[in-house]
């Protein structure tokens, strides 16, 4: 069965390297800008994976993990943090947060592929 | 080439760019005129950071390294360690200048004045520590 992705990212560049990368390898990919409009796609969509970057308008990363753990159905989705921090102290809130596993941006595809694999399965 | 999707990706960003260059300029310009609130330093910060992500994403070593530096005394200034003192803030607009110039010249080839961002990117580290060297804050993902 074909897994679906969220990935939300308020750069369009990314989030067409994120769509090309996970196509690819044979994903469906639906996307948001940011954790509001994130908020919002995930009203109508139930993805297997969301892929989420820290740094965003309106609601970023950290906001965005918190309010997707508040929703019993959405409790237990892997979700996976893409940012260029590597800070110690952002990777704990994200985990804190609800975070399942962390990625640096730039993205090796096959890397991100695998952690996605892996999470989903 | 026209059907590279990569090709097609990296003329994304620097159109990407462009947009955040302009916000970087006209919140800098916010925050001298006193105008600027919290959002404002956040997308001033988010700017900086979003033409490192893509930059990276393209191996463009040189915009990364100066947009590193740029963004770590950025987010000193978000997180409240540093005060957007004017003096600061005249270093910022000329760093916004040498990094606008660096991603000309990712796009459209040539060189870039090594020098001069050599030294802004020294300023803006001493910034944040002062005392450091360019070298001493590429830093903690750099």
């Amino acid at each position: 069965m074909i897994k679906t992705i969220l990935t939300v990212d308020d750069s369009r560049t990314m989030r067409d390297m994120l769509r090309l990368s996970l196509e690819n390898a044979g994903f469906r990919v639906v996307q948001a800008e940011d954790g509001l409009h994130g908020l919002e796609v995930l009203a109508g969509e139930t993805p297997d994976v969301i892929v989420t970057d820290i740094n965003m308008p309106r609601m970023d990363g950290f906001g965005f993990i918190e309010a997707v753990r508040k929703d019993e159905s959405k409790r237990s989705t892997p979700m996976l943090v893409l940012t260029t921090e590597v800070d110690a102290e952002k990777k704990s809130r994200a985990k804190a947060a609800g975070a399942t596993g962390w990625i640096v941006k730039p993205f090796d595809p096959v890397k991100l592929v695998d952690a996605i694999r892996r999470v989903a399965s | 080439m026209a059907l590279d999707p990569m090709a097609a990706i990296r003329a994304t960003f620097f159109v990407e760019c462009e947009e955040q260059l302009g916000e970087l300029e006209s919140g800098l310009m916010a925050m001298e005129s006193g105008a600027a609130d919290a959002e404002t330093v956040n997308a001033v910060f988010r700017a900086v950071h979003s033409i490192k992500g893509g930059a990276g994403a393209f191996a463009l070593d040189e915009l990364v390294r100066f947009a590193h530096v740029f963004e770590t005394t950025l987010d000193g200034v978000r997180a409240g360690r540093l005060q957007a003192a004017p003096a600061m803030l005249q270093i910022m607009l000329r760093a916004a200048d040498a990094l606008s110039d660096l991603v000309r010249v990712a796009r459209d080839g040539g060189t870039s004045d090594a020098e001069r961002v050599k030294a802004l990117a020294a300023e803006l580290a001493a910034l944040i520590n002062p005392g450091s060297s360019v070298a001493g804050c590429r830093g903690r993902d750099g």
